[in-house]
């Protein structure tokens, strides 16, 4: 499962777009699975996701772990919402009837809608499609890249001079070390976990156990963290960091024409999207 | 900037420092003059205050660090006292031991134009800068790969880029080796030697790799406990205060103990490796004397771990391990050697159930350990990390030792007994209530073996335990490990430190590409050269010169140590003085 939003690295056309219009896309996207009512255009939104993943070549491991993701998903919704649809009136069967003593008064009968089925199967799609259009972010983008792309928002040029809109540096290089230093950090989990195993201890057993390695595991991670985080402060000033305001950047995020087809293509598909919501095929029930 | 040929580029004057909260000073009246192009090379055991000085240099201390600093110090004849780090990170640039808390960008390009784009410079001047560090480094091929995939070396020849591409006047590298590999080693030192020699920048180099990198510096200073106590030529140094160097921990360059043995005039020409070789053949008289005292087979060898057929293949689908058979009997001391990735540690990781065979048997006492968990091999094989903060788990250093002890189960006395006798072992009793982490990193280092001593184990297996650490310490503690096989514990020792390898040793194992490529006494491995060299492996520098001058047609035996000069020489004196 862990392996589902990890970054991948390889060469394809979804990779090497800028990593503004793939969130922009994400964003497109998922404004339309919300403003969409039509059933049929939900399924068509969330196959729209699909040709993507042509892309990027998944590992069977990860199609079979997707497909599993959807399947629960989409499982959970039908359930939930056969029982509990508040429009629904199409009576399957009736699991406790509303004179059933105590329980019945209580809950006020619990009954099945083949109606709540099918609306909870097409409310699934609704989050299937985000969650696919994020995973197509996710893993096409490195982290470090994705932050760049929220602190450097917009980035233009004016008489020689950058401007930069977006999250201030700071909180972009803090979190965009964090995410370079996480797998040092996870090398070291195993590590200190090798460590006390090597010492004896058990970790196959009940909660207890784990319990009491994950409390072991915590001094050394913790020493471990502060004393990196020291040394990277150290060596972040002694680079100048922080040293001046108008921080320059040496690469310009700078849209190709692949970035210039994909977002007219987000645009377009976004506007038409929203159109539609707007002349009859928007809002949520009943169908 | 004033790049005045003749004037000194940093001066430190008086120089006082304390660390707040500690009563003694790390830095007691010290004076030193740094001159434009100069290689000084910085040496003293752990704790005399090394780091503090050189950090004094670019306002690291006391700017960030607080506490006091009397007297003066100047860069390019300018008092820095009050000066921002920014600033003075264009005229000093730093490079620290472990690279991966030293990058912070995604790849090699961005990371080298970091320091720069902080500065705030033109995009072309970025660029130039750039390029010109990406030269001087050999990285230009290897300017937009990710810095997660690098090799060490790699990553630490990143860092340095990101300093060369601040043009400082004077560059310090504080242990920049000691997470490397010899081939990492090298590169780096390559690089150094390069910015000294061609663009004439001024280095001080904090290093305890003192034979690789005695022949760049053009000076040596010694701190002892927060001053400096030697200040001079390295020749000079090393032959008139060998004595001191050594009490200090500092252990000479071989060539010039070796030349010191052979009473060669002290000049930078007499201390070269052919100058060396020279006078050898001259002094030294043939002899079909053996050395082969340690090497002697223990009498009651029996076989105490088997590896059969051993196979280990990655996740990925790649082969980590390729059809290894070993026997190991009890009591050998074995070095497992070759560089990163070559399949020690995997091998090493076997022993211990940390991976499993894909494919073969590992038996130890004849038990095949495959079908057992770590913990209960860990009864029986003892496994030392490299970090040792990676393996110290309590807020105790006697629950330390008794972690791994409740583990396996014993009764209070018997937990009680073990964790004295380990403690007085590892000389760590009057420490016994004291907080781990407020212990040396020597002294940790000692707890982690101790900790795993007390579990009474058979078989000592260590991870590369000296890295970073002065010869002295190194020394004590293997002088422990010793007494320990000789007590009839098998020891496998990974390390990338030749000269430990031989001495300790008695037998070596070479890996390669998941292979043992070479096995057997490490006499004869390390006579193996045209074979060594294939996998970027050198003999101890006595050991190549006593094997050259075989070649040349000496009768000689081939020595591994110093000390087997020395004896070699007692027992056949040298030959008359010939200047």
């Amino acid at each position: 499962m862990r392996g589902l939003f990890r970054y991948e690295q390889k060469d394809t056309f979804v990779h090497n777009l800028d990593p503004r219009v793939k969130l922009l896309y994400l964003i497109g996207t998922s404004i339309l699975t919300i403003v969409f009512g039509a059933p049929w255009l939900l399924i068509l939104l969330f196959l729209s996701t699909l040709p993507f993943w042509y892309f990027l070549h998944p590992s069977k491991s990860k199609i079979k772990s997707i497909f599993w993701l959807f399947a629960i998903l989409s499982v959970s919704f039908i359930i939930s919402q056969s029982l509990f649809y508040y429009w629904a009136d199409d009576l399957l069967f009736c699991i406790i009837p509303h004179d059933f003593p105590i329980i019945g008064p209580l809950t006020g009968g619990i009954s099945v809608y083949t109606d709540g089925a099918i609306y909870g199967f097409i409310q699934s799609f609704r989050f299937m499609t985000t969650i696919s259009a994020a995973m197509i972010l996710v893993s096409t983008t490195h982290p470090s890249e994705l932050i760049t792309a929220f602190g450097r928002f917009f980035n233009f040029n004016i008489k020689d001079k950058q401007y930069v809109i977006g999250l201030p540096y700071e909180i972009a290089f803090m979190v965009s070390s964090a995410v370079s230093f996480a797998p040092v950090m996870i090398e070291e989990c195993y590590g200190i976990i090798n460590a006390m195993r090597a010492r004896g201890l058990d970790l196959k057993g009940g909660i207890r156990t784990k319990l009491r390695a994950a409390k072991h595991l915590f001094l050394p991670l913790i020493v471990n963290i502060l004393r990196s985080g020291r040394q990277i402060a150290i060596a972040a000033d002694a680079r100048g960091f922080r040293a001046t305001k108008n921080r320059s950047y040496v690469k310009e995020l700078k849209f190709n024409s692949n970035d210039y087809l994909f977002l007219t293509f987000v645009i377009v598909f976004t506007g038409v999207g929203v159109y539609l919501s707007l002349i009859g095929y928007g809002g949520t029930p009943p169908i | 900037m004033n790049k005045n040929k003749t004037s000194s580029v940093a001066n430190i004057e008086n120089v006082t420092f304390s660390y707040p909260q500690i009563d003694s000073p790390s830095l007691t009246d010290v004076n030193l003059d740094i001159e434009r192009g100069e290689f000084v090379l910085l040496v003293g055991p752990s704790g005399c205050g090394k780091s503090t000085l050189v950090r004094t240099l670019n306002g690291l201390v006391p700017t960030l660090s607080g506490g006091k600093l009397d007297g003066r110090v100047l860069i390019n004849g300018k008092d820095i006292k009050g000066e921002k780090i920014h600033k003075l990170a264009l005229q000093v640039g730093m490079v620290f031991q472990n690279p991966d808390t030293q990058l912070f960008s995604l790849t090699i390009g961005e990371d080298i134009a970091f320091g720069p784009e902080n500065l705030g410079m033109s995009k072309q001047d970025i660029i130039d800068r750039t390029d010109h560090a990406l030269d001087v480094t050999g990285l230009k091929h290897l300017r937009d790969n990710f810095i997660f995939l690098l090799s060490g070396g790699e990553k630490q020849r990143t860092a340095i880029g990101g300093i060369i591409a601040m043009d400082p006047d004077l560059f310090i590298l504080d242990e920049p080796t000691s997470d490397l590999d010899p081939v990492g080693t090298k590169e780096v030192l390559n690089i150094i030697k390069q910015l000294n020699k061609e663009k004439n920048i001024s280095i001080i180099l904090i290093e305890h790799k003192i034979d690789e990198v005695v022949k760049l510096a053009s000076r040596v200073v010694l701190m002892e406990k927060g001053k400096i106590t030697l200040d001079g030529d390295p020749c000079e140094i090393f032959s008139n205060h060998e004595d001191q160097m050594k009490k200090a921990g500092i252990y000479p360059p071989q060539l010039s103990e070796i030349s010191n043995i052979l009473n060669s005039t002290n000049n930078k020409k007499a201390m070269t490796y052919e100058a060396v070789l020279e006078r050898m053949m001259k002094v030294l008289p043939g002899s079909n004397s053996d050395l082969r005292v340690n090497n002697t087979k223990p009498v009651n060898a029996r076989p105490h771990l088997e590896i059969k057929e051993l196979y280990h293949q990655f996740e990925g689908g790649a082969y980590g391990l390729k059809n290894i058979n070993l026997q190991i009997n009890q009591a050998e001391f074995i070095a497992l050697i070759g560089h990163n990735g070559s399949g020690k540690t995997t091998l090493s990781h076997h022993l211990i159930g940390l991976l499993r065979p894909t494919q073969g048997k590992i038996l130890i006492n004849g038990t095949d350990i495959c079908d057992l968990s770590t913990p209960q091999v860990a009864q029986e094989v003892g496994f030392l990390f490299q970090n040792p903060d990676n393996q110290i788990f309590t807020d105790k250093v006697n629950e330390e030792i008794k972690f791994g002890l409740k583990n396996m189960g014993l009764n209070d006395g018997e937990i009680d007994k073990r964790v004295n006798s380990a403690l007085k072992m590892m000389e760590l009793t009057e420490y016994k209530n004291r907080h781990p982490h407020s212990l040396s990193r020597g002294q940790r280092q000692r707890l982690a073996v101790a900790s795993i001593l007390a579990m009474e184990p058979n078989i000592i297996v260590l991870d590369e335990p000296t890295t970073g650490q002065d010869r002295a310490h190194v020394n004590k503690f293997l002088q422990h490990i010793k007494e320990l096989n000789k007590l009839g514990k098998t020891v496998i020792f990974i390390t990338h430190d030749m000269n430990i390898a031989a001495r300790y040793s008695n037998r070596m194992i070479v890996m390669k590409k998941g292979e043992v490529f070479l096995d057997g006494p490490t006499r004869d491995v390390f006579s193996a050269t045209e074979d060594l060299y294939t996998t970027h492996i050198e003999p101890p520098i006595i050991t190549r010169l006593t094997l050259d001058m075989k070649k040349k047609g000496k009768n000689i035996p081939v020595m591994l140590t110093v000390d087997e000069l020395r004896s070699y020489i007692s027992a056949n004196p040298i030959l008359p003085k010939i200047t």
